[in-house]
């Protein structure tokens, strides 16, 4: 994890057991800081940001128009708790995007740079739905949220003819990926905004380090 | 900023969601229900309380001289106002309102206007009639923002979203069904053969001939003996909230006996003495609109909101409204003369019954008798003197000195305001709701009063119409229908002699609860409309043994596949705690009797419940599990499986030697067999089945007038083809129970 509590010479643990084979810490110097924006306040309002619309998009897709216009405050609270719910998801996708870009060296304040980074983040988010998917549907079965759609068989239901399991967690994981994508075509954008915004602001090593050209 | 901190705000958001979520469980959330009071489809209504509507201050609309009685009519089904309430309260409000009662109702012929009832349309034994039904609802009418369409009961389902949580949004399905008529199938008005304004069809769908998408053409032969019909709306999960929006009216048929002119042979009184009453109890807002209960916002005034909202969020298990409406007018009265009239009565409520007397309307003393002299399907032989005798409560059959409809029992009487000139006399009702398990009706109850007689015209001729206390027969005479053929015997509650019933049927009706003891559904022989065990699609599910699938397409499996020409006995076992009205198309049939079970002193149900259920094997089918959502259930042995079907086999004869795949009734009954009530002896499509009772009728597929042994199994005499079509149907005519689940398809066969 991370601590910035000396802004100008973050250390960095990390638990990579796979390199390392044990706890080992870097210490990064400022400009190496700079580019690696871990703040936790700011990975949350990322986060959130980024949350809302996805999990937004994803309840639009999956929900029939007249669902929506029949019982708008409770889609809307619906809509509300899905975004809490995956706000941890939202979470370590921001941090881990961010981290990744700081390794990979990518700046935060060029457009390629914004960009790349917006990317990294999407993709982590797309993915870390798709166990998420799975923590939603643990969710609705508990809370009956849809009980009435698909298991209320006075509706004559298609039979389900039983595939294997391999091939129902394919589908499971293709159809949780995919919407995962679809909805970043919202979040994408918006991250993207989000951090040329964030680049904007000024920060405290400015002072000390102003104009500094990004590599 | 530290991640101790950033922990604790998501902790604290997840811990928000989930508290939200948990809230969203429609199976008791908070916000699930404050979210409800929101719908955007439903508009927010006040409820008007019934007892705060003035009574007998408009006169009752009548048909007298409007009825419509060509051989082909053109019927739509429109949108329109209608002043329901008294005059005075729609003009204290704002427009729309100020106009009216939005309703749906039948526009008959070219020369009407649309109005609730639909006007009474007459014709004549012998000749065919040919009805054009046209769906011309709006789109998106005005009355469908008050009704909430539950879309997860089995029903009609023209946008192919049955199972969603929403409120129906789309086009209106219709068809109508002629009660009682002998028709063939094609034209009975197959729930499954509903049709909407934008052109979609049931898979039951038929028309005489090729008409407009949005409607459908039927033939009625109008072979059978002059009585009381009605249509009325009979769309599948729908029925309830078509009916309640007004789609349904009268139907006579006339012969050359009971013509309706002054001058007909049995003397009955005719012209202005001949009214038909359509009785129906509703419910308004304050904007003097429907009220439909469908939620906590609108709870349903005696069984409060839905009971069981993580199954059927919307439907409720039986309507009751505090406003009796008669022709479609609040609490009516109707000027008369002192002399006799004859009333065409039928209960068009959704699930009230009415037990209903004359009373003195100052003095609240007993009135005259109501003299009944016919039933659903034609004239008694002879008049029965119903004395209007206040009664306590009834909880079973007993004998009863009043007036007692059940929903879509019809009732031919005569009043004889002879000699009461000056006097105002309440039609009064006593029935409790639900029947019979509910409480009696308070003292204050409005519904306590259906309508009001006025004697103050004057007496335009003298009075020469027939006399029922008299006592002269209204059958079998010169000039009279021949009596009745004699199924049954009602003297001795047998079936007649000569009647060699080929076939005795035991069927159950049962109601599935969820786990706070909520109706779910109620089920003829624990059996679906569809005919199949519900195993929640996986695996497939699997049809009743025993039946065979129809053979129309409509994907139904039935059970009943009776002989045409034969004749059978049909034995109802209500399990459950209320009467239901058994309505069965196509025939005329008769009651033969009613004959109590043993019930268990400690549970207070029949003891035949526990042996019944004790058939059951178990296994996972679908149902309401204990925290009240639906999905696959594994029932231990010994425990009913709702929508099973019977426990065995339904076409292997039980132990009584009957079909239907039920142990046999007959060690579980006590005490003696009970005729029917002298003013069931006649020709019935509907009738009360009571709970704890074995309840048994006598059912020949051949027209009334066949007499006994005049026709055989196979032989087919009706003047059509009922082998054919998308079938007939027995349901409850509780049009709540009817929409979900209580109705089962049939086939008379070759």
């Amino acid at each position: 994890m991370t601590h910035t509590a000396n802004p100008g010479a973050a250390r960095i643990e990390s638990n990579d057991r796979v390199r390392g084979g044990t706890l080992r810490s870097v210490e990064v110097g400022p400009a190496r800081a700079r580019v690696s924006p871990l703040d936790g306040g700011q990975t949350l309002r990322l986060a959130l940001l980024l949350a809302l619309p996805v999990i937004g998009v994803e309840q639009l897709v999956h929900t029939d128009r007249p669902t929506l216009a029949a019982l708008p405050l409770y889609q809307a609270l619906h809509w509300l708790s899905d975004t809490l719910l995956a706000l941890p998801l939202a979470a370590v996708a921001v941090w881990g995007g961010q981290r990744l870009a700081t390794r990979l060296r990518l700046g935060e304040r060029t457009p390629p740079a914004i960009v790349g980074r917006a990317c990294l983040i999407a993709l982590l988010f797309a993915l870390v739905l798709v166990p998420g998917t799975a923590l939603h549907d643990a969710a609705d079965r508990l809370t009956h949220v849809h009980v009435l759609f698909p298991t209320h068989s006075h509706v004559p239901l298609p039979s389900r003819a039983a595939p294997d399991g391999v091939t129902t967690l394919a589908r499971f994981v293709t159809h949780a990926l995919s919407d995962g994508f679809v909805g970043q075509v919202v979040g994408l954008p918006l991250m993207i905004l989000m951090l040329a915004w964030e680049g904007r602001k000024p920060r405290p090593e400015d002072g000390a380090a102003p104009a500094k050209k990004e590599a | 900023m530290s991640t101790r901190r950033t922990f604790l705000q998501l902790g604290a958001a997840v811990g928000a969601g989930a508290l939200v979520r948990w809230q969203l469980d429609p199976t008791g959330g908070l916000l699930f229900n404050a979210s409800r009071v929101f719908a955007s489809v439903q508009t927010p209504q006040t409820p008007l309380p019934g007892g705060g509507v003035r009574q007998f201050v408009e006169a009752l609309p009548t048909f007298v001289g409007r009825r419509v009685d060509d051989s082909f009519i053109e019927v739509g089904m429109v949108a329109f106002q209608q002043a329901t309430l008294p005059d005075r309260l729609y003009a204290g409000l704002p427009a729309p309102f100020n106009a009216g009662t939005y309703v749906w109702g039948y526009q008959v012929g070219d020369d009407t206007r649309p109005s609730w009832p639909g006007t009474t349309i007459e014709a004549q034994r012998g000749r065919a009639t040919t009805i054009k039904y046209v769906n011309s609802l709006p789109l998106n009418p005005v009355l469908r923002t008050y009704l909430t369409i539950d879309q997860t009961i089995h029903w009609a389902d023209p946008l192919r979203q049955m199972g969603s949580v929403s409120p129906y949004t789309g086009p209106i399905p219709t068809v109508v069904h002629l009660h009682g008529a002998e028709d063939p199938s094609a034209f009975d008005g197959a729930p499954e053969a509903w049709f909407t304004p934008d052109g979609r069809h049931g898979k039951g769908y038929s028309t005489l001939f090729a008409t407009d998408r949005n409607a459908a053409v039927y033939h009625y032969h109008n072979d059978q003996q002059a009585t009381t019909l009605w249509f009325h709306d009979h769309s599948l999960g729908m029925t309830r909230i078509n009916v309640f929006s007004g789609l349904a009216a009268f139907y006579f048929i006339r012969d050359q006996f009971d013509t309706g002119e002054h001058d007909n042979s049995l003397r009955l009184p005719a012209g202005n003495q001949e009214v038909e009453l359509l009785i129906q109890d509703r419910q308004f807002d304050t904007n003097g609109q429907l009220l439909f209960p469908d939620s906590a916002a609108n709870p349903s005034l005696v069984d409060g909101p839905p009971g069981n909202p993580g199954v059927h969020p919307f439907w409720i298990p039986e309507f009751f409204g505090d406003v009796v409406v008669v022709n479609g007018r609040s609490w009516p009265y109707l000027d008369v003369e002192p002399r006799r009239y004859r009333f065409r009565i039928v209960n068009a409520s959704n699930a009230r019954f009415l037990r209903m007397g004359l009373a003195d309307s100052t003095s609240g003393a007993v009135g005259p008798p109501i003299w009944q002299i016919g039933t659903d399907g034609g004239l008694l032989d002879r008049p029965v003197k119903l004395l209007g005798l206040p009664e306590q409560p009834a909880t079973d059959p007993s004998p009863t000195t009043r007036l007692f409809l059940a929903p879509a029992e019809r009732a031919d009487v005569i009043l004889d305001f002879r000699g009461l000139f000056g006097a105002s006399l309440t039609l009064t009702n006593d029935a409790q709701v639900p029947f019979p398990s509910g409480s009696p009706l308070a003292a204050s109850d409005p519904t306590r009063s259906v309508m009001q007689f006025r004697v103050n015209l004057p007496l335009s001729s003298q009075d020469t119409t027939y006399h029922p206390a008299g006592g002269a027969p209204l059958r079998g005479g010169p000039n009279q229908e021949p009596i009745i053929v004699r199924l049954a015997d009602p003297a001795s509650g047998q079936p007649a002699p000569g009647v060699e019933p080929s076939v005795t049927r035991q069927l159950v009706l049962f109601e599935a609860e969820g786990p706070t003891g909520q109706p779910l559904e109620d089920l003829i022989n624990n059996t679906k409309w569809r005919g199949t065990r519900d195993r929640a699609g996986n695996p497939p599910d699997v049809p009743v043994p025993g039946s065979k699938p129809d053979q129309f397409g409509q994907g139904l499996w039935m059970t009943e596949l009776p002989r045409v020409g034969s004749t059978e006995v049909w034995e109802f076992l209500n399990l459950t705690v209320d009467a239901h009205p058994i309505h069965i198309h196509l025939i005329q049939f008769q009651l033969i009797n009613r004959q109590a079970v043993a019930i268990d002193p400690n549970t207070g149900a029949p003891t035949y419940t526990a042996a019944y259920a004790s058939r059951f094997p178990g296994g996972a089918y679908a149902g309401v599990r204990p925290d009240g959502s639906w999905g696959l259930v594994n029932y231990p042995p010994g425990m009913i499986i709702p929508g099973y079907g019977p426990p065995t086999d339904y076409s292997k004869p039980n132990a009584d030697g009957a079909l239907g795949g039920n142990p046999a009734f007959s060690p579980f009954l006590l005490g003696p067999i009970i005729p029917p009530n002298p003013n069931e002896g006649g020709w019935k499509d509907t009738v009360k089945v009571f709970p704890g009772f074995v309840n048994r009728f006598v059912i020949r597929w051949a027209p009334q007038a066949t007499p006994v042994g005049g026709v055989q199994p196979g032989q087919n005499l009706f003047s059509f083809d009922p082998t054919t079509g998308p079938g007939y149907v027995v349901h409850c005519h509780i049009l709540d129970h009817e929409d979900n689940e209580m109705m089962r398809p049939y086939l008379p066969t070759l």
